[in-house]
This record gives structure tokens, C-alpha cells and sequence, in this order.
């Protein structure tokens, strides 16, 4: 450092030196009070949600005072006792001026909640809903607001001031920020040096429509606009004239509109392609899920306008959108889990074929028979992958449940304008657009599907795919309903959490994406790796081995459960001693099983090859004792995996459990490791299999001397890690 | 003297401790007023700073420089507000400026973690730091500055003035501002029972603060509030309560101000003014003293149950800083003993603080609780080791009677009760008439 530049630092060090802080200027726990205001900006109201979190300290003495009988409890008569008179200061102590005029708040809803704060010791939340109505604009359509909040002024603590924009308005240069920072006074961020907040007044500018040339538009904290995208089909309603053209192109418009929205996310275009590719759609069958989707988005909107018009002081239209995507998510995640129970066991149904054919003239020309089983070459799935009106019927309801918000907007503004028919004109022609979309999609599947036939002999895999795409239709089920949980304000994962967790910035949710990545790449150590490849030898074709490794993963993932619970229940470790054994245990595992290939190939176990012909086609069945299990996969992998899991306890997935503080997390933890371990042998046993599955049939030398070369690689392996064990670790010592 | 009851000041240590000396901000308010007033412009700008410096130490890591005075600013703020959160900040500043760059080539970064080491109580820590800093920058004023805090606060008197005696001459040398200084040394004279002395260096404390126009606000109310605890230890109660006021129109919600006004006003009698004041102030700062003395006023007021909230919020306040593991024993123990409960309990947490800090406030508080717990040598012991210097304090001589009385010795009583009398005679609201009781018996 330059001696100027020492010289400054060491000035300032000086001018900043105090004596000595005194000892009854501070370790005192916490004593603040921290608030929270979101004002939400719409054209004729202005509602606040103001929300106060008392730190320790001023709870034990609020909660004194509040509890009126003494039993150290709140009960609601006392809550709302308590709220009443606190909401009631909380509104004095706010001035809200629009354009110099003072306007008055109106208590909406009110809580108190306890929170556990440090130590288990109280600390309360007092949340209230807030609203005023803008009083009627004058010439300019430019809005001014301000907003100061004089409550608690001498006392410290984190100040914070959110605005936000409603359907179609435009906040501009605005002193407060777009975003908050704490959720609402949930999280405080501790990793960033930053004071807390203090921001105690705002003020900001609004109007309808988009935001005049030349202002600076609201911003998050992180910089980036606030502002929403301009809603068009909002627009649309508040055109000045209406001469038959412009209506006419208005309607093309809004059409144009609802496929543009179809193709954004949502809307459930992946639930119908999965659905169609998976059963044997036809166009018909798109054109009505198309015409479900219309009437009921139609219906949706319609619906959801009468009720902001005349039920809203019962049903807030806003808390209806969660709920209506909760419904939508569950009606998928039913759908999809029905249909992937129908479909799995059609697959595992139809699967095993035994040697030896036989035609039974008289059966429907796709049944036959082989080795007294009774079966088709259809798909398998497929007599029960028929498309049922009702699915569609369900799947169509699923995706129309959901107004978007912009025809909601154009509902009301159509009767705030008095364009009636106009405005519903345009809701039709909007969900007219948005159906033509969603079924032009489906029609698509549809062809794409039938033009894919699957390729001769690629066995099983393809079979699997009406079941894989109904999981993938729960998967989106699963992913809709947790969104819509959150939206409702149940947090799944906080169920998992302890409060301290609440507040920290490692969300459970990457957590758990750690362990399915660790879980992935864990499948594929070199000894599992050994094991897995002797099995795979002895099945046939991709779905089993595929299946083979996924047994694996589920014991390996079962004794990771068992010894993760024993780890956090009783607390015991796991020495290196143990650790030891069981990796000795596994070494001899491979040994064993590396051992046992080679011996069975010795025996002789080849490929037996049927061939026959039936329907006009030969084909071979590869046949042979080894062979022939079908997808009887036997206990074997199962075995396998556990014993690899036991001896895998002790790595790096302990070792981050020791950092999870909440066991339910901590199993979540194992079992999305598990998870992603059964995914990840899944694919290296399938890739493993690949080259016995296509030396199968042809190349018998070949395939025997793969085989082989697993068995010894195995033994090898085993050996190599007895080895070191015995003289390399401190087992024997 | 004025004619009028005197009151002693109850534990002046603890609260000529408190030399905040950096930039503040204030307004300009009566004292007594709460009507809303927008922030002033100095507030505002110290706000601006910090975040402008925040928003640069985001960007980049490595600007020690900012760093230090983040950690600065947020002690100033921790003096002002006595919250925890920026003395938090500023300690994770000072590491975060120290591990940008070394203490070698950061004096700066040092200086900022001894001065949050003293805040935090780590006085061997803070020491060793200034220590370190009187290596690496010689010829400066400030390390001995650090030093002498630190061990004036473990009670190594001597090596502390010796610090302050070097401290002086480099400020002369180099024709430093003599504020920081003349504070020091009006403190270790008033150890020393050198009343007068003291008077003389607060005095000019305060007048070298008001002479610059840099200085901040909170400074000059904490030069006042410092003059007005000596004044309240000499009885002086008119002149202790005209600075206190001045401090509270210089930084109004000054808490230590409020605090002290609170009770000057129990002192001259005024127990509804006193009880307004510490509520004004523990809502500020819910100090355990303060709580604690308006609980003994509400019960002087015959407001049991107020009384009894309090008592059990020094309670809370007592679990609360456990968790935190603060050392806050000094003056919960010392509520404890004056309140007579958890004797054993206190007087653990005193001698276990004994241990590091052995300035002459722990050993007076380690007497007391050992009274209080019935160990009567122990306190003989330790509070002949509280009147080494010869303080001037009526506390101090109270206690020191307290335990004469329980080892019999009935001269030696009468003789240190006497003398804190004489000084204040309503040095504390409840233990002011005990002492005059146990006087009379």
C-alpha cells in the first residue's frame, strides 16, 4: 500500500475511533421491530399489505400484555383483542396521499402469529390487509402517490417498502423498489454485509396502460424492470372506436392472442402430447380436447367475472386463481397416475414371452399364443392405451380451468365500458385461438405418432413408452400441484424445516437437486460398475437389464435409508473400522459374483434361438435357461445393491447429513440420493447391456467373451479391493 | 453543591465506559418531545454512504478499504442505536477487510476488529490487537489509544495509564485533536478518586468537541452525557441534569442520555419524571439496569405489576443473551444481587467474568453477589481489591459497607456507609434508604 494511501486509511481509522463502547450499549438479544409494507396498485384501489415482526424482547412484552388471563397463552378472543387496536394505531401511522389527497385505509384481514424466534422463544407476526380506494382522477391520467409510514419511528429495525403494479397499470419514477428482499419479513438475508433496511416512506407515479415516453419504470432490487409486459389483449377492450373493421380485426386479433398464449408455458400442451402419444389418438380425438379446452376457459372466465362482480365481498377473485390451479394440478396428477397404473401393468402383463408358439384360429386375429400364454403384438398398454373420452374430457377441463388474467381484465373493463358484447366477442374469439392452438398441437402428436412406427425388434423399450409418457403426465401433475400448493400459501418444503432453516438461503430444494446429481454420479463407481455388468449379462434386452439396474438402486437406496436413520436416531458413527468390513464385504460380493459368471458361462449357458413364424413375420426368440426368466429379475440385484449401500453408508452422503439439521430433510435428503442412484444405474445398465443385447442374437462367440470379460473384470475388481483392505487399510492391524 | 438530595452515581464504570467518540447524527429536538420529525440531513447521508459502500464491497470483494469504513459507520451506528445487528456487521466487515488484506498492510482492517473486540467485550483480544498496531503503526496515537481501553478494562490500571501517558504525547506531537484523549484521562482520574482532575479533562473534552464544527452530534451529547455522570457522582444533581438535557438536544433519543435523565430525575425525587424517562429509554434500549430501575420505581409507585414485568423481562433478557452467548454478566449478576435472588446463580457469573476482566467494577460486583450468596471472605477480599484505586463512588463504598457489616466489623460500617452518604445520599432509589438503615441499626 502506497504511504499516501496508508497515510488516508490510517486518518480515517483516527477519525472514525471511538473510546470504548460502553457495556449497556449492546449484548442484549433482539429488541426490534421490524415492518413490512406492500402496496398493490390498481386503478381504483390501493391495497397494503403491511406485515410487523416483533423480535423477542418486544414480544415477551406485548404477549404480557395481550394475554389477559394470564395462562400464558393467546387465545383468538385475546388475539384479536390484541390485533384490533394495533391495526387500527398501524393506520394512523401511515399517510397515503394520492395527488396530495389523503385517503383513507380500511382494515381488511388481520393475524397474529407466533413464531419461534431464537431458543424457541417467541417472537410475533401481525399481518394485516390494508385497502383504499383512489379517489376519481381529474384531467391527467398520470397518478401521484405517496406513502410514508411514521409508525414505531424511534424504535430500530428493518424498514422495507414493496410497489406493485395490477393487471394493466404502469408504476413509474418510483423512489420505492418493485421486489422485496425478505419475503415478506420471513428471511432476513444473512450472507450480504448490509445494514438493514430503512425504508420509511415512497413515492411514485401510476396510470392504465403503458407507461409515458421519457419516465424511469419501476425496478426490482436487483435492477431489472418491474413492470409487467403490456397486456394487448387488455388493450383491445379500451379502443376508442368501434367501427365493424376494427371490431372484426379486433377479433382476429384476440384469436391471434389466444394461440400465442397457448404456445407460452402452461396450458397443458405437454400433457396433451403425452397423453396422445401415448394411446392411439385421432384427429378427432385432438379437435374435442381443442373444443373441451375453449368452452371450459370460456366458462372459466365468464365464471370468475361474476364472481369479482357481485360475490366479492364473500370470494376474493384473487384467492380463487390458487385454488383453480391447485384443482388443475391435482385433476393432471390423478389423470396421470391412473393412466400410468393401467398402462404399467399392461406392460408387465404383456411381457415374458415363453418358447414355443401356437395359433389358435379362432382367437381375434392378434391374439395368439406363446407357450400357452395368451397375448398380443400390440403395444403393450395398447388395448388399454385406447383413448377414453373421458380422459380427454379431464384432460381438456385441466387445461381451460385456468382464466388467464387477461381476459379476466377484458371482462370487467368490457362491462366498466359498457362494451358488453364486444368484450365477450372477444373472450371467445380469445379461447377460440387459444383451443385451435392446443388442438393443432395434439393433431401433431397424433400424426408424429402414427408416422413412428416402432423399429422391428427394438423390443421392450418401446413398449414402455405409453407408460413412460402417463409418468411424465403425474410428473406435471406433481410439479403443477406444488406450484399451486406455494400459490396458496402452503409451502411443501417448509413442512420439512426447522424455522432456523426458514431463514437460511441454502434452500432444501437445491439440497435435494444435490443429492439426486451426488446420487447420479454415485451409481457409477467402478465397483458397482463390476457388479453390474456380470448381471446384465444374464438378461435380455433393455428394459430388463434397465430394470436389473434400478433393483440395484432400490437396495442400495433401502440400506442407505436404514443406516440413515440409524446414523440420526441413535446418533451412533460409523468407525473406519466397520467401514472396513463392509467394503471388505463388498470386494468379496464381486468376487463372488464375478466368479459365478464365468462359472455359468462354462457351464454352457448359451443362447438358445427359437425360430418360428406366425402373422406372416419370423422372428427369433432368443431361449435358454439363463435367458428365460422374463422380467422375473429375481432378488439378486437387489442383494447386490444393498450390500453396496451398506458399505457406501460411511461416504459423502453422511458426511452431508451431518450437516442437515432436520431428520425428515436429512431422509428427504437419502432418498432423492437413492433416487438419483436408481436413475443413474437404470442408464448404465441399459448401456451396460448393449453390447451383450446386440451380440445376442448374432455374434454368440462375441457375446459370450463380453460376458466373460464382466465376469473377470468383476473378480478382478473384488480381488484388487480384498487386497488393499487386507493390507492397505487397518482392519487386520 | 446544590442543596439538594444528592444521589451517587451508580456504577459510573459502567457508563463512563461508554466513550462514543465518532462521527453521529442527530437533530435538533427539546428533550421530552416526540413529535415526528423527518430524518435529518446528516442521518441521510451517513445512510447514503453505507449503502453506496455496501453496493461497492458487492462488486468487489477485495476493497479493504471500503470495508474498513463500512466497519466503521456500522459501529457508529451501534453506538448510537445499541442494536446487536451492527455489531455484527461491523465485526464481519473488519474480517472480511483483513482477509482482503493482511494486518500487515492494513492497519486500518486491525483497528476496525480491536475497536469491535471492544465492543464485544473481548478486552484480551482487543489488547493484544492494539498492541500489534502500536508495532506496525509507531508514531500514531490511536493504537495506544486501543491498548489503554483494553487494559484499562482488565483492570491493568497501570499499564493503561502508561498507554494513555504515551497516547498524550503523540497527540501533542503531532497536534491531534485532544478529545479522545482528554476523555481517557478524565476517566482514569476519576478511578483514582481525582474528582477535581476529572472534572478539569471532561471539560475539555467537551470543549475541544464543541470547538470544531467536523464533530459529530453524537459525540458532543456523549461528551455531555459524560460530564453529567460525573456530576451525578459528586451529587451534583442541577448540573448533572443541565447535560443531560444539552446531550439529548444535541442527538435526541439518545438512550444513554434518556437513561441518565431518568435517574437524575428518581434522585431529585421526581419519580413519575423518572419513570416517563426509563420508559422512554427501554424502549430504545432494553438495557437490564434500566429495566431493572423502573421496575424498583414502579414498585416505589406501588404499580406492582408493572413492576413485576419488568423484573421478568430482565429475565428474558437474561435467557435471550445466554443463547447469544453475550457477555452481558456483569449487570444482570449485579440485578440479581440487588434484587436478592439467584445468589448463586449471580455470583458464578461474576466470577467467572472476574476471571478475564479484573477491572475494579468486577471485583465490586464479584463482593456483592458473594455477599449475597453468604460468602463473606470472598467479598471482604474481593471488595478490598474494588477500593484499590480509591474511588470516589458511592455504589462502590455501599457495598464496601454491606460486607463490613456482615463481617462485624460495626466501625468500619459506619465509617464507608458515611462516607457514600455523604456523597450521594440517594445514590439509588432502594439501596440508598437500606444504607441509611443499616447506618442507624
Amino acid at each position: 500500500m502506497t504511504s499516501p494511501r496508508r497515510a488516508a486509511v490510517r486518518l480515517f481509522a483516527v477519525a472514525l475511533l471511538a473510546g470504548v463502547p460502553g457495556a449497556t450499549a449492546h449484548p442484549l438479544g433482539n429488541f426490534t421491530i421490524n415492518h413490512y409494507a406492500r402496496v398493490e396498485v390498481d386503478a381504483e384501489r390501493l391495497r397494503v399489505r403491511y406485515v410487523i415482526d416483533l423480535a423477542e424482547i418486544p414480544t415477551f412484552q406485548e404477549i404480557r400484555r395481550a394475554d389477559a388471563d394470564g395462562d400464558g397463552s393467546l387465545s383468538a378472543a385475546e388475539r384479536d383483542a390484541y390485533l384490533e387496536p394495533v391495526v387500527a394505531a398501524t393506520i394512523q401511522g401511515i399517510d397515503l396521499g394520492v395527488d396530495g389527497i389523503r385517503v383513507a385505509l380500511a382494515p381488511g384481514t388481520k393475524t397474529l402469529t407466533v413464531v419461534p424466534g431464537a431458543g424457541g422463544l417467541p417472537t410475533l407476526r401481525v399481518v394485516a390487509d390494508l385497502a383504499a380506494a383512489v379517489p376519481g382522477g381529474g384531467s391527467s391520467p398520470r397518478r401521484h402517490v405517496r406513502f410514508v409510514d411514521a409508525n414505531d419511528r424511534d424504535r430500530i429495525g428493518w424498514r422495507e417498502l414493496v410497489v406493485v403494479p395490477g393487471a394493466g397499470i404502469a408504476i413509474f419514477d418510483s423512489s420505492a423498489f418493485g421486489s422485496g428482499l425478505t419475503d415478506e419479513l420471513k428471511a432476513y438475508p444473512t450472507e450480504l454485509l448490509m445494514a438493514p433496511l430503512n425504508e420509511r416512506s415512497a413515492e411514485w407515479s401510476f396510470t392504465l396502460g403503458a407507461a409515458p415516453a421519457g419516465t424511469t419504470p419501476l425496478r426490482t432490487r436487483d435492477g431489472r424492470a418491474a413492470t409487467p409486459a403490456r397486456d394487448r389483449l387488455a388493450e383491445l377492450i379500451v379502443l376508442p372506436e368501434l367501427t365493424l373493421p376494427i371490431v372484426l380485426a379486433a377479433l382476429l386479433i384476440a384469436a391471434a392472442l389466444g394461440a400465442l398464449h397457448a404456445l407460452s408455458p402452461g396450458h397443458g400442451k405437454t400433457i396433451v402430447g403425452a397423453y396422445l402419444v401415448g394411446s392411439r389418438g385421432t384427429a378427432r380425438h385432438a379437435v374435442f380436447l381443442g373444443a373441451t379446452v375453449t368452452v371450459t376457459h370460456t366458462l372459466g372466465v365468464f365464471g370468475l367475472g361474476l364472481v369479482t362482480l357481485f360475490a366479492s365481498h364473500y370470494i376474493r377473485p384473487e384467492r380463487l386463481f390458487p385454488i383453480l390451479s391447485l384443482i388443475s394440478g391435482g385433476v393432471v396428477l390423478v389423470l396421470g397416475l391412473s393412466l400410468f397404473g393401467q398402462r404399467l401393468r399392461a406392460v408387465l402383463g404383456a411381457a415374458g414371452d415363453d418358447p414355443g408358439h401356437e395359433h389358435d384360429p379362432d382367437a381375434a386375429p392378434e391374439l395368439h399364443a406363446h407357450g400357452g400364454h395368451w397375448h398380443s403384438h400390440l403395444p403393450p398398454g395398447g388395448e388399454a392405451a385406447r383413448v377414453s373420452w373421458r380422459s380427454l374430457l379431464a384432460l381438456g377441463i385441466s387445461g381451460g380451468l385456468l382464466p388467464c388474467p387477461s381476459a379476466l381484465v377484458v371482462l370487467l373493463g368490457a362491462i366498466a365500458l359498457r362494451r358488453i358484447g364486444f368484450g365477450l366477442l372477444l373472450i371467445v374469439a380469445f379461447s377460440i385461438g387459444l383451443a385451435a392452438a392446443l388442438t393443432a398441437v395434439g393433431l401433431a402428436f397424433v400424426y408424429a405418432g402414427s408416422l413412428l412406427k416402432p423399429p422391428a425388434g427394438a423390443g421392450r423399450l418401446w413398449r414402455v413408452l405409453p407408460a413412460a409418457s402417463a409418468l411424465v403426465i403425474a410428473c406435471v401433475g406433481v410439479v403443477l400441484t406444488l406450484a399451486a400448493l406455494r400459490e396458496n400459501g402452503v409451502d411443501p418444503f417448509a413442512l420439512l424445516s426447522t424455522p432456523a432453516e426458514r431463514t437460511s438461503t441454502v434452500s432444501t430444494a437445491s439440497l435435494l437437486a444435490l443429492g439426486l446429481v451426488l446420487g447420479l454420479r454415485h451409481a457409477l463407481d467402478a465397483d458397482h460398475l463390476a457388479a453390474m455388468s456380470t448381471l446384465v449379462g444374464q438378461q435380455e434386452g433393455l428394459l430388463g437389464s434397465s430394470l436389473l439396474g434400478a433393483l440395484w438402486g432400490v437396495g442400495h437406496t433401502l440400506s442407505l435409508l436404514v443406516a440413515g436413520m440409524v446414523v440420526m436416531a441413535l446418533h451412533v458413527q460409523i468407525g473406519p473400522r466397520l467401514e472396513l468390513a463392509l467394503e471388505l464385504g463388498v470386494a468379496v460380493m464381486l468376487i463372488l459374483l464375478g466368479a459365478n459368471a464365468i462359472r455359468e458361462l462354462r457351464r454352457g449357458a448359451h443362447v438358445h434361438l427359437h425360430v418360428h413364424r406366425h402373422g406372416g413375420g419370423t422372428h427369433l426368440h432368443r431361449a435358454g435357461p439363463t435367458v428365460h426368466r422374463g422380467l422375473r429379475l429375481g432378488a439378486r440385484p437387489l442383494a447386490v445393491g444393498i450390500v453396496h449401500g451398506l458399505a457406501g453408508s460411511s461416504a459423502l452422503m453422511l458426511l452431508v447429513l451431518s450437516t442437515i439439521p432436520a431428520p425428515l430433510i436429512g431422509l428427504a435428503y437419502i432418498a432423492t440420493f437413492g433416487l438419483g442412484s436408481i436413475a443413474g444405474m437404470l442408464g448404465l445398465s441399459a448401456l451396460l447391456s448393449l453390447p451383450i443385447h446386440f451380440t445376442a442374437v448374432r455374434f454368440r462367440r462375441a457375446n459370450l467373451a463380453v460376458r466373460a470379460l464382466a465376469g473377470v473384470f468383476s473378480l478382478s475388481c473384488g480381488m484388487v479391493m480384498a487386497f488393499e483392505i487386507a493390507f492397505g487399510g487397518s482392519l487386520f492391524r | 453543591m446544590d442543596g439538594r438530595a444528592r444521589a451517587s452515581a451508580p456504577r459510573l464504570g459502567l457508563l463512563l465506559g461508554f466513550l462514543s467518540l465518532a462521527a453521529g447524527a442527530c437533530g435538533d429536538r427539546g428533550p421530552g418531545e416526540r413529535e415526528a420529525t423527518p430524518a435529518p440531513p446528516a442521518a441521510n447521508a451517513d445512510e447514503a454512504a453505507i449503502r453506496y459502500l455496501e453496493s461497492r464491497v458487492r462488486q468487489d470483494t477485495g476493497n479493504f478499504v471500503a470495508y474498513d469504513k463500512l466497519a466503521g459507520y456500522y459501529l457508529q451506528r451501534m453506538r448510537e442505536n445499541g442494536s446487536l445487528t451492527y455489531l455484527d456487521l461491523a465485526e464481519r466487515a473488519a474480517h472480511a477487510s483483513l482477509a482482503a488484506l493482511p494486518a500487515e498492510g492494513n492497519p486500518g482492517g486491525l483497528a476496525m476488529l480491536a475497536q469491535v473486540e471492544l465492543a464485544m467485550h473481548d478486552f484480551t483480544g482487543a489488547r493484544n490487537h492494539g498492541a500489534r498496531l502500536t508495532e506496525l503503526e509507531p508514531g500514531t496515537s490511536y493504537p495506544y489509544q486501543i491498548l489503554g481501553d483494553a487494559l484499562l478494562e482488565l483492570g491493568d490500571y497501570g499499564r493503561a495509564a502508561a498507554a494513555y501517558r504515551r497516547m498524550e504525547r503523540l497527540v501533542e506531537r503531532r497536534g491531534e485533536s485532544r478529545l479522545n484523549l482528554e476523555t481517557r484521562l478524565g476517566r482514569l482520574a476519576f478511578l483514582h478518586g481525582q474528582t477535581d482532575a476529572a472534572e478539569r479533562h471532561l471539560s475539555a473534552a467537551l470543549a475541544s468537541a464543541l470547538d470544531r464544527d467536523s464533530t459529530p452530534r453524537e459525540t458532543i451529547a456523549c461528551c455531555h452525557w459524560q460530564l453529567g455522570e460525573l456530576y451525578f457522582a459528586l451529587g451534583h444533581y442541577a448540573a448533572a441534569e443541565t447535560h443531560y438535557r444539552e446531550a439529548l438536544v444535541t442527538f435526541p433519543d439518545y438512550f444513554r442520555a434518556l437513561g441518565a435523565l431518568a435517574r437524575v430525575r428518581a434522585a431529585q425525587g421526581d419519580v413519575r419524571g423518572a419513570i416517563a424517562a426509563y420508559e422512554r429509554a427501554t424502549r430504545l434500549v432494553p438495557d437490564p439496569t434500566y429495566v431493572g430501575a423502573l421496575g424498583d420505581l414502579y414498585r416505589i409507585a406501588g404499580r406492582e405489576s408493572d413492576a413485576r414485568a419488568q423484573y421478568d423481562l430482565v429475565e428474558h433478557i437474561r435467557t435471550l443473551s445466554a443463547l447469544a452467548g453475550t457477555v452481558y454478566d456483569r449487570q444482570l449478576a449485579s440485578f440479581y444481587a440487588d434484587h436478592d435472588i439467584e445468589a448463586e446463580m449471580a455470583y458464578a457469573a461474576a466470577a467467572k467474568a472476574y476471571v478475564v476482566r479484573r477491572d475494579i467494577y468486577g471485583a465490586d460486583t464479584l463482593a456483592w453477589t458473594a455477599l449475597k450468596a453468604g460468602r463473606v471472605e470472598e467479598a471482604q477480599a474481593a471488595i478490598g481489591q474494588a477500593l484499590r484505586l480509591g474511588t470516589s463512588d458511592a455504589r462502590l463504598l455501599y457495598h464496601a459497607g454491606m460486607v463490613a457489616r456482615a463481617a462485624g466489623d460495626q466501625a468500619r460500617k459506619r465509617e464507608l456507609l458515611g462516607r457514600a452518604l455523604a456523597l450521594s445520599p440517594a445514590f439509588d432509589p432502594v439501596h440508598a434508604p437500606l444504607a441509611r438503615e443499616a447506618v442507624e441499626e
